[in-house]
């Protein structure tokens, strides 16, 4: 099968199946759509946020200019590697038959995967930080973990925070795709909606999407504003 | 008294030594200014003390101790003795200007308090006084980031007079600083060196400024000492040699003394 400008020729379907189907909205379940939304975010923060605390102290010693061991650095880089190979979507259907259908296998999901995406993003950061403040420390006769709360750490916040707030939007995203496996959240009610053909639902569902990853995008730049 | 014992260095993927045998003794209350070229080997020189550095070959040996044998313990403990200044200031990023000046006490703060920062009444009595002799102490509560260049290497020295080592250390640290702030920075540390008897070795760009504080220059050229007596013996010969002129454009130390730089044909 060849994929041509003119695969396009029919987009016009596209518009009518939207303009037909998905308007007007339907409001009508807007309360359970509303707590479904509050479920999605509840996964993605507490995932992100899980992930973002494991993996912080761990990046250190993926840092090749703090890890005291080459053993250390490589293993710890060699994890990083390996959790973030796996899609979220193949670890929560491996966590399905151990923890059940719902939010859980969803969160151990995004835990690992993000662990594995905050690893390198960090320990990546701290090896492009400034050495002058670290030699400062060094130079006065600090402990390689003062060099890393003196010399590294005030350096970073402004990035990891930055980090922070992307994977937030990454993992809002992704709930919504691990709803297809049972995680709940505005992604399961998406995706049944979807298949009983009840696009105005839909359309309401895609509009909370949209307002729930523009108000974390307000609310990373706020905070990044403040602790500049 | 500071023994340099026939340190050398070379960074991975160099061909040519940063420090080539170097061998240096210098007695307490000396103030050492060492000279050189960019690249010459007078950072390394001076980060190789401390072990900022790790010398490839040698010994350094401080008050008797031989730094370059001293285990990580060790090392941390004679780096609490050593006060060292920077070009680039090197303060603590998103710090204080008093949680800076406290740093300087690191080494001999129970390690958890310097940690979580929790620092004593009197560690924060010796900072501000320490803070009073360098002019700073209204600005205590600023971020470092707030200060002016100058300033910063006020705060630096500040924190070296919270530290008390007995030896201190500075990479070139006016040569980010406009002449009249470079002088005020400069009168601070030879207050150090005349009012507590601190031994000085000062990597300089400025030939003036070495021969107006140091008793004693250095000269390095291609990482070996090419000069070695006091201010007064550094004469026209000696700088030509510590300061080899440009092979492409013939730029040499002198012209720039006198201000003779004389603009080649070719841009005129």
């Amino acid at each position: 099968m060849s994929f041509t400008a003119g695969s396009f020729g029919d987009l016009g379907n596209t518009f009518r199946f939207i303009a037909e189907h998905w308007f007007p909205m339907d409001l009508s379940d807007w309360r359970t759509a509303l707590n479904a939304m509050i479920d999605t975010l509840e996964i993605a923060v507490f995932s992100t946020l899980a992930a973002v605390l494991f993996a912080f102290p761990l990046s250190f010693l993926a840092a090749r200019n703090w890890a005291p061991y080459r053993w250390l650095y490589d293993s710890t880089r060699f994890l990083f590697n390996f959790f973030r190979s796996i899609p979220e979507l193949v670890l929560a259907l491996v966590f399905i038959p151990t923890l059940g259908l719902g939010p859980i296998p969803a969160v151990m999901a995004l835990i690992i995967h993000n662990v594995g995406v905050f690893g390198k993003l960090i320990s990546e950061t701290i090896e492009a930080t400034d050495d002058g403040p670290q030699d400062a420390v060094k130079a006065l006769g600090g402990t390689r973990l003062l060099v890393a709360v003196y010399g590294i750490i005030p350096q970073m916040v402004p990035l990891v925070l930055s980090q922070y707030f992307y994977r937030l939007e990454v993992a809002i995203r992704t709930t919504l795709i691990l709803g297809i496996v049972g995680a709940g959240g505005l992604g399961q009610m998406l995706y049944n909606d979807f298949k009983q053909f009840m696009y105005q639902k839909v359309t309401f569902e895609v509009l909370l999407i949209m307002i729930l990853v523009t108000a974390v995008d307000y609310l990373g730049a706020s905070i990044r504003k403040r602790v500049k | 008294m500071l023994e340099l014992k026939g340190i050398s260095k070379r960074y991975a993927g160099e061909k040519t030594f940063a420090l080539n045998r170097v061998d240096l003794r210098i007695m307490p209350g000396e103030f050492v200014a060492v000279l050189g070229r960019s690249g010459a080997g007078k950072s390394s020189l001076i980060r190789c003390i401390n072990r900022l550095e790790e010398p490839d070959a040698g010994e350094v040996v401080w008050n008797g101790q031989s730094i370059t044998g001293m285990n990580a313990r060790e090392l941390r403990s004679i780096r609490g003795e050593i006060g060292m200044v920077f070009q680039h200031f090197n303060l603590l990023p998103r710090m204080s200007v008093l949680t800076n000046v406290i740093a300087g006490s690191f080494a001999v703060m129970p390690r958890w308090r310097s940690l979580i920062g929790a620092f004593t009444r009197e560690d924060r009595t010796r900072a501000l006084s320490a803070l009073r002799e360098v002019g700073l102490e209204e600005l205590a509560k600023r971020r470092v980031e707030d200060l002016s260049g100058g300033q910063k290497q006020r705060v630096a020295i500040a924190r070296v007079l919270m530290q008390q080592p007995t030896l201190l250390l500075g990479d070139e640290p006016i040569s980010s600083l406009d002449a009249v702030t470079a002088k005020r920075v400069m009168t601070y540390i030879a207050g150090l060196h005349i009012e507590r008897g601190i031994t000085i070795v000062l990597n300089l760009h400025d030939v003036a400024m070495a021969r107006a504080y140091a008793t004693r220059i250095v000269g390095i050229t291609a990482g070996c000492i090419t000069f070695d007596d006091t201010p007064e013996q550094l004469g026209e010969d000696e700088l030509r040699l510590i300061y080899p002129p440009d092979e492409e454009d013939g730029i040499n130390i002198l012209n720039l003394e006198r201000n003779e730089v004389h603009v080649s044909r070719e841009y005129n």
